[in-house]
């Protein structure tokens, strides 16, 4: 057998690198791996979505995706004049379409269930605190007791199967619930076209479902609203909404003090109980419902709530550290207290 | 006849190797990921007018103007790849009360259309709940 040279050794070289090279294009993500993703504004905020599976389903998933979003936003938008939420607030009646009587039967669902404190006709209170024109006030008193008159699904809003009414002075305002009702719509949607896995972000309100192609659990991180970084992780293969309700994002400042957007609907007063409340739930409706629930809740009564029904949630107090339901650490890792 | 025993290697050999070489080379090269020199910078992404995707060195950190419904709203980057939106036109300024955010935060400014992500290094996270 000849001696093997210098030149075998650049032989084998070349051989290797080359294969080297047809490994690594070869292994690049397949079509498999495809992820369509985009972010658009809207529902007064930035929504992204990424759909993974093939190009010529994940494209176009995407994109139906977003419309469903669309059209929600169009629907049930408080300052839009002629959604039908809009014409409602304005009309004091409307007939409803068969997707906006879905969200008002969603609504009195959620009114019930959290007892009264999820209940839209909080925008009397936004508009006493100036947080539609922007001017931040706080109501008097006396303007108080006038306003808690204007409050309650159970009492201001007539729902037949034919229409909705409200009672004069009353208005309504969605939030809370209409994010969760369109990521909804949108994951039907993306569903509609394509059965690979898809990843929703409404604002920071966000849906996974479905399996991700590397083979890698859902990771997600929770901010942590006192500096720069994450309050808690979360890890899972499972499909899930996880829903966070602040008093940083939104806000208006009266006399100094900030006022959040979030309402206590049984005092009239913004709740200010927490900076921040995390729910995981097995839908985007119920997530955006109960972190806006447990919220509005005073600490002793969401904690309650919160273990009764076995809802997994992290608070982040006004004041003081980190804690979270029963089953709440099952769920969140990584908590920074 | 005596027959001379080729060589393992001949110079066709030789020049095919090269012509290997050359060509893995240029194949490599062609592929390669983009890669960043030693110096850091932020990536942020940017939605207004123009929406788009920016490299910003933290060496020589800036303020970038970018046009929104009501007007240009001033985006700031700090040396600790920290971003802000430093200026807005809207009413109500939750934007800039917001301040410093960093990766993989971001702010965003409805009323103007403006928002801007600071876009992670790594893709440890699928998303982050806000």
């Amino acid at each position: 057998m000849p001696k093997s040279s210098k030149y075998d050794v650049i032989f084998w070289a070349a051989f290797i690198l080359l294969g080297c090279t047809f490994i690594t294009r070869v292994s690049r993500p397949s079509d498999a791996h495809f992820a369509a993703h985009g972010s658009k504004i809207m529902m007064d905020t930035i929504v992204s979505i990424t759909v993974y599976g093939a190009e010529e389903t994940a494209k176009p998933a995407l994109q139906k995706g977003f419309k469903a979003m669309a059209d929600v936003d169009k629907m049930a938008s408080f300052h839009l004049r002629d959604s039908e939420l809009g014409r409602l607030n304005s009309q004091g009646f409307i007939i409803p379409s068969a997707s906006f009587a879905l969200l008002l039967q969603d609504t009195t669902n959620a009114f019930d269930i959290s007892e009264g404190y999820f209940d839209p006709t909080f925008a009397v209170l936004h508009k006493a605190y100036g947080f539609y024109d922007g001017n931040g006030r706080t109501p008097s008193d006396d303007e108080m007791k006038n306003l808690l008159d204007e409050i309650g699904w159970n009492k201001k809003v007539r729902l037949t199967r034919e229409n909705i009414s409200i009672a004069s002075g009353t208005l309504l305002d969605f939030g809370g619930i209409a994010g969760g009702f369109a990521v909804e719509e949108a994951a039907a949607a993306i569903k509609s076209v394509s059965s690979s896995a898809f990843f929703i972000d409404d604002g920071g309100d966000l849906w996974m479902e479905g399996r991700k192609p590397n083979g890698f659990p859902w990771k997600v991180a929770v901010k942590d609203p006192r500096g720069e970084g994450s309050l808690a992780v979360i890890e899972t293969f499972d499909s899930i909404a996880v829903s966070t309700s602040g008093d940083y994002e939104r806000f208006v400042m009266a006399e100094g003090k900030k006022i959040c957007h979030i309402m206590n609907p049984k005092t009239g007063k913004p709740a200010d109980y927490y900076r921040s409340v995390t729910v995981i739930a097995g839908n985007p409706l119920n997530a955006d419902i109960l972190s806006t629930t447990l919220f509005a809740m005073e600490p002793d009564k969401a904690r309650q709530f919160a273990d009764e029904k076995n809802i997994p949630a992290i608070f982040l107090p006004a004041s003081g550290t980190t804690w979270m339901s029963k089953s709440g650490s099952k769920w969140f890792s990584n908590i920074v207290p | 006849m005596t027959t001379k025993a080729l060589p393992f290697v001949t110079k066709v050999d030789l020049y095919l190797m090269v012509l290997l070489l050359l060509l893995s080379s240029i194949i490599r090269l062609s592929f390669r990921e983009p890669s960043d020199s030693t110096e850091k910078y932020l990536k942020i992404r940017v939605f207004g007018k123009p929406s788009r995707e920016m490299k910003i060195p933290l060496n020589h950190p800036k303020k970038v103007g970018i046009q929104g419904i009501l007007g240009t709203s001033t985006i700031e980057c700090d040396r600790a790849g920290r971003v802000r939106i430093s200026f807005s036109p809207c009413p109500n300024q939750i934007c800039t009360t917001t301040g410093w955010v960093k990766s993989p935060f971001g702010v965003c400014c409805v009323p103007n259309g403006v928002v801007v992500e600071c876009v992670p290094d790594d893709k440890e996270f699928d998303g982050f709940s806000r």
